[in-house]
């Protein structure tokens, strides 16, 4: 056995802070977010499966332009078109990253040393979901711009594309990666109080994709007065550029319907927090 | 220095730590002893705020755990090994952990050192053997240079060699000032790890006394004797102030020591066949003592139950 750790001067507590706290809980979970595969593997899917929509659809728009009739042309959305693909597609990868930066630390039992060196659970909590929304947005808001350039770099022969500086296009992009971030920080609370991964993946999903379909059951007057309060099914709807604001009378605007989860989104979070706290770890 | 006063943990109905009672002390090695169900895991748990108490209290320098302001630097925690992310390496495991402390990344280095990881550090620890995870859990401890270890259950599953590395780490780390609580259902490691003893079954303190007085206790301290002069001897011990009782052709004296019965019988001229102390085993004691506290009995025939411990003790 080599020698055991001997009485050395004990390790500088760093930054001077009165107590471990926030600043060190981020730079922790910086590095274990960076330093497993996982993250890197769902970043990158979800940064292809967004061109991937975007190419197909545009120049599959683009082939197609000679035989499409003006009306369908007039009604093209093109900025709607390259970046539904992110939210589509985009919503089920980061559900599944976001789920897991809280669910792993219960399925490696890894939370009880989390826990114990940083016992300030809520800080803890927040450093983790910061963390992961930073990297989140960092990706996606990327991923959004390189989705509707590429996009519109293909329709650009045909004259097709949209521009940023055209009205709605600019707020599109940017609430459609909002919207995928928010889903990423919703699975995470939810994460947070079921703590299973497949429990939370099931949960979020079924909230997100489900009871938007299941709404549709309801009478036409109920349903159009809960269509726009529900969760994320109706988005794709929300982010268009081209056509009135809102699209329906039934919705909010873009920036409304964002809200609208947003609210979703922190009352998972707070809640996420609040069993966190609670419960035994 | 851990204090516990009167701390329960109640799951429902169940039970799992009762009114426990009892001090960590810095310099020794305090063995944490009791069968598997007896709320060792529970009550450590408890130690580092992980579970709250149903009732009760537990603290580290009179502190609550969740009050510290340096966890780390007060308080190094093995409970278990396994219980990393296996997609990440050694040494990004150990600096994610000492961040949030304001831990220099050059302790890290220094840490995996101590317990022999350096090789590996790049490593992914989803291939590290269970030792290799063990020393893994040692150097996240070691790494605010506490001044209180605790480890649940460090040798299961280990090799002779890593049994060996733990015991002497858990003495050196003792020997250094420091406070180190060791949990085992295994007697036989706490005979030669532990200096002082806290016993729990269910959830229940049975005994908290050094090692010495442990065994003591359990073996209630009798000499085995025989001799051809069994009623002589009977006499002159009970005259002496000891007690007798009956093994077979033999004599089981209690209250004198050997030395003092070898000089009675001298002085009354009775001629001894065999002198022997009962040296009782921790195992023994232990299982005396918690008889009626084991949460799960194996239902084995009244005859067969000691031969059942005696296999216990081998494995």
């Amino acid at each position: 056995m080599t020698a055991v750790a001997t009485q050395q001067a004990r390790p500088s507590t760093g930054t001077g802070g009165r107590r471990a706290g926030l600043g060190g809980a981020l730079r922790s979970e910086f590095t274990k977010i960076c330093s497993v595969r996982s993250t890197y593997w769902a970043l990158a899917l979800l940064v292809v499966a967004g061109l991937a929509w975007s190419i197909a659809f545009s120049a599959g728009t683009a082939a197609h332009w000679s035989h499409m009739s003006p009306q369908s042309r007039s009604g093209l959305d093109a900025a709607q078109n390259s970046i539904i693909g992110l939210v589509l597609l985009g919503q089920l990868v980061i559900v599944v990253l976001g789920a897991l930066a809280m669910t792993s630390e219960y399925s490696t039992q890894a939370v009880r040393t989390s826990l114990t060196v940083l016992p300030r659970r809520v800080t803890w909590f927040t450093a983790k979901g910061a963390v992961f929304a930073a990297v989140a947005s960092v990706v996606t808001v990327a991923a959004a711009f390189a989705s509707f350039l590429v996009g519109q770099r293909l329709l650009a022969g045909v004259h097709a594309g949209a521009g940023l500086s055209q009205p709605g296009v600019l707020r599109a992009v940017l609430a459609s990666a909002a919207f995928v971030v928010l889903c990423g920080l919703f699975s995470y609370g939810l994460g947070a109080m079921i703590r299973s991964t497949a429990g939370t993946i099931t949960a979020v999903y079924g909230f997100l994709l489900l009871v938007p379909q299941l709404a549709r059951a309801l009478p036409t007057p109920w349903y159009n007065d809960a269509v726009r309060w529900l969760p994320g099914g109706q988005f794709d709807g929300a982010i268009t550029s081209g056509g009135p604001e809102p699209i329906s009378k039934y919705m909010f605007s873009t920036w409304g319907e964002l809200a609208v989860f947003g609210g979703y989104t922190l009352i998972a979070l707070l809640a996420g927090a609040i069993l966190l706290q609670r419960r035994d770890a | 220095m851990i204090e516990a006063r009167s701390l329960s943990k109640r799951y429902g109905t169940t039970v799992a730590v009762s009114e426990l009672t009892f001090t960590v002390r810095p310099g020794v090695v305090t063995g944490f002893l009791g069968p598997n169900g007896a709320g060792k895991t529970t009550t450590m748990r408890m130690i580092l705020g992980l579970d709250h108490p149903t009732s009760g209290s537990v603290t580290i320098g009179g502190l609550p755990y969740s009050r510290l302001d340096w966890p780390m630097h007060e308080v190094g925690a093995l409970l278990d090994a396994r219980a990393v992310h296996g997609g990440r390496s050694a040494r990004s495991h150990l600096l994610s952990l000492a961040q949030t402390n304001g831990i220099a990344r050059r302790r890290v280095d220094e840490v995996l050192g101590t317990v022999g990881l350096s090789d590996v550090a790049g490593k992914r620890t989803r291939g590290f053997s269970l030792g290799m995870s063990q020393r893994l859990g040692i150097a996240a401890a070691l790494l605010g240079d506490p001044q209180i270890l605790m480890f649940d259950e460090p040798v299961n599953g280990l090799d002779p060699e890593g049994i060996v590395w733990i015991r002497t780490l858990m003495r050196s780390l003792a020997a250094e000032g420091r406070a180190v609580l060791v949990s085992s259902h295994l007697m036989p490691e706490m005979e030669n790890t532990a200096d002082h003893l806290i016993v729990v079954g269910r959830g229940r303190l049975i005994a908290d006394c050094s090692m010495t007085d442990f065994v003591a206790g359990g073996s209630g301290g009798t000499v085995l004797v025989r001799t051809p002069q069994r009623d002589v001897l009977a006499a002159a011990v009970a005259a002496a102030g000891g007690t007798t009782s009956a093994a077979g052709d033999e004599l089981s004296v209690g209250g004198l020591s050997e030395e003092q019965i070898a000089d009675l019988a001298y002085a009354n001229d009775i001629r001894l066949h065999h002198l022997a102390p009962v040296r009782v085993s921790l195992e023994q004691a232990f299982m005396e003592l918690t008889a009626d506290s084991v949460e799960y009995h194996a239902g084995l025939p009244a005859g067969t139950q000691s031969a059942a411990s005696g296999m216990e003790a081998g494995r």
